[in-house]
């Protein structure tokens, strides 16, 4: 198992659309991936999960990842977060 | 069935007149049971709930894709949402767990664990997120459709043209309804449809909305009239009512097959003179419909909306953000006027403001309201310059009577890009802003105001009620209430040639610029952009393409000469009937 800390960045926050594209990450790894924020945790392949963490910009999140391609799995949402989901600035 | 014709009136909200016999839904939830299960029932339950999740998946993939071919990425992502909640776990896993523990029926499954999901939505803070919970709501019931084997295609099996008529109508409903065999829609509500008023318009569905108690009185297979243009419902037609009826409905559709070939046409005179059209819209998703009408961006949100959708309580920074950037992102790289709240207190929140106001009309509204509450509106001016990083934002202020009040606006500009600056977030400094001309004295001061401003925007309802100091509501009054008054004319020709000389971009966005009766004079005052209601602007653009500008000088002239706005009116008239 494996985690890094990161902060949502993207102006909208983790919502709707944000989510979205998050689950579909995800969904690529066999690997477990869990988003913690403030204690609670999220399947970061349940988009109702990621919605219900309600995680604003500026929230400080562990992304964590658990199986065979962990490494990778951890790597694209880390990627994906700090790109801001594709937003732009 | 036969029965007297009865017209019932509701609120028109998609244009154009279905004809066609009742199908009625008499309730949006399902009549769901808890029926105990013995256990070596559980696993067939299983397998019921599996097929019904594949059945589902399949329809909500068919509708998304409908959506995006027909509607646009906008609209489509509705149903983006559906298809992943569908398969999530905390909704799926929690259904098959709860029949498995509790030995349940897979329809209560169903109802419980959806139920238990929105409560924990209805908890959220943000009203985006807890506006999700339709989805699961969505979701939800196409599963309990597809157990209880009610397919949705069945009524394609109906024969004929039917009229859906029901208390209330999801986004996905309408998708659906308008690509099998219903050619109206009419429901109770009217509140919570806006998603649903959309898509119906750009599916061409007439959809009339807010006709209470109207799924007691229809019976299956009534005939019925739908008129999406007037809001009627019309029950048991006679026979001369059905042949105006499909008058009406030939033309519409005339109409209609026009529109494709107008939108790729540019809005241009005979001698060559491009006037812009643009949208004036309420909803951000409304774009869509912008696009689809040929605009050339939008020339008024009005963001009162999204302050009455959450009143009492103010939207969030977040959400004012999400709402600006969507709009802007899509329209980019053409303009998007956002105009600042346009209310006044009582309307926007309990915070806000407490004291009556004996004439709010002339009261603490629109940028008034603004400067005197920075607190609260330094919430709405940081999202607008964060959302003008994603393309051509421009600012307009309301019910501005004097230049100091546009001052004092860039100041506070000023100070919430500090704001911004320690908080360390980007944001735009390069935006247009622009006041509102709309009471007299900003109109009469136009030179001056123009060279405090990036563009002009006249709202001609406001300006007629102000200057001609009439309340176009107050029955004993309205007959005041003349756009063609030559006070008003006279303004504008004022402002056009004020912005002219101090090169200001200048827009006409009040209900005189969607009529095509009043373009030639507008176009003849130097008016060069105007904003309308999307589906008004192919006529405005068939209008504009009969024009000629030399013509319309000598017009404007003739009619600001003339000494009241009868005399203006029959001066239009004898233009109109020249070849």
């Amino acid at each position: 198992m494996i985690e890094k800390k990161t902060r949502i960045i993207n102006a909208l926050g983790l919502h709707a659309r944000a989510a979205a594209k998050l689950v579909h990450t995800a969904g690529e790894f066999e690997s477990d991936v869990t988003l913690v924020r403030d204690g609670e945790e999220a399947d970061a392949k349940s988009i109702l999960g990621i919605l219900l963490l309600a995680a604003a910009q500026g929230s400080d999140v562990v992304v964590r990842a658990e199986g065979e391609d962990e490494q990778e799995a951890l790597g694209a949402v880390i990627d994906l977060i700090e790109d801001r989901f594709g937003e732009g600035a | 069935m036969t029965g007297a014709e009865e017209i019932r009136q509701g609120l028109g909200v998609s244009g154009g007149i279905g004809i066609g016999r009742v199908v009625c839904f008499r309730s949006r939830t399902h009549e769901v049971f808890r029926i105990p299960l013995q256990e070596h029932q559980v696993e067939g339950e299983i397998e019921r709930i599996r097929r019904a999740v594949g059945i589902a998946h399949d329809e909500i993939q068919a509708i998304r894709e409908r959506a995006r071919d027909e509607l646009g990425d906008e609209l489509a992502a509705i149903f983006e949402a559906h298809a992943l909640v569908l398969h999530d776990d905390l909704f799926l896993l929690r259904i098959e767990e709860r029949i498995r523990e509790k030995r349940i029926n897979a329809e209560w499954a169903v109802y419980r664990t959806a139920e238990e999901l929105e409560k924990r939505f209805a908890g959220l803070e943000s009203e985006n997120l807890r506006a999700r919970a339709e989805d699961l709501q969505d979701v939800s019931r196409y599963l309990l459709r597809s157990l209880q084997g009610i397919a949705h295609h069945e009524l394609s099996e109906v024969e004929g043209d039917v009229v859906i008529v029901a208390d209330d109508l999801t986004p996905s409903d309408a998708v659906r309804l308008g690509r099998q065999r219903a050619v109206g829609l009419v429901i109770e509500g009217g509140g919570q449809t806006s998603h649903t008023t959309i898509i119906a318009r750009s599916l061409h569905l007439p959809l009339v909305a807010g006709v209470s108690g109207i799924t007691q009185v229809v019976g299956d297979e009534d005939p019925v009239v739908v008129d999406g243009s007037a809001g009627t419902v019309t029950l048991h037609p006679g026979k001369e009512t059905l042949q105006r009826f499909r008058r009406r409905q030939r033309e519409f559709s005339i109409a209609i097959a026009s529109l494709e070939e107008t939108r790729a046409v540019p809005p241009v005179t005979l001698d060559g003179e491009r006037i812009e059209l643009m949208a004036n819209i309420d909803l951000p998703e409304e774009i869509d419909e912008a696009v689809r009408y040929g605009a050339s961006g939008v020339g008024l949100y009005r963001s009162e909306f999204l302050y009455i959708e959450r009143s009492p309580e103010l939207p969030t920074e977040e959400e004012h953000l999400e709402i600006y950037s969507r709009m802007i992102e899509a329209m980019a790289p053409e303009p998007v006027v956002i105009r600042t709240y346009d209310l006044g207190g009582r309307k926007l929140a309990r915070q806000v403001m407490e004291s009556e106001e004996d004439n709010p009309v002339l009261g603490l509204r629109g940028i008034r309201l603004t400067l005197a509450r920075p607190k609260i509106f330094e919430v709405q001016v940081r999202a607008l310059l964060r959302a003008g990083l994603k393309g051509n934002l421009w600012i307009l202020l309301p019910m501005v009577s004097a230049n100091d009040e546009v001052r004092r606006f860039r100041e506070f500009v000023t100070a919430v890009m500090k704001g911004l600056d320690e908080d360390g977030l980007e944001y735009s400094r390069d935006f247009k802003l622009g006041a509102m001309v709309e009471v007299p004295s900003a109109a009469i001061t136009a030179d001056l105001l123009a060279r405090e401003v990036d563009f002009l925007s006249i709202g001609t309802n406001d300006l007629i009620q102000y200057s001609l100091a009439v309340d176009r509501n107050n029955e004993h009054v309205s007959y005041l209430y003349r756009p063609l008054h030559p006070a008003i004319l006279r303004m504008i020709r004022f402002v056009v040639e004020s912005a002219r000389e101090a090169e200001t971009e200048l827009a006409i966005c009040g209900e005189m610029a969607s009529q095509t009766r009043y373009t030639p004079l507008l176009a003849g005052l130097g008016v060069r952009r105007l904003s309308m209601s999307p589906r008004t602007i192919p006529d405005v653009k068939g209008k504009i393409r009969t024009l000629e500008i030399p013509r319309l000088r000598e017009l404007a002239a003739e009619c600001t000469n003339l000494g009241s706005a009868d005399e203006v009116a029959r001066c239009l008239e004898s233009y109109e009937a020249e070849d």
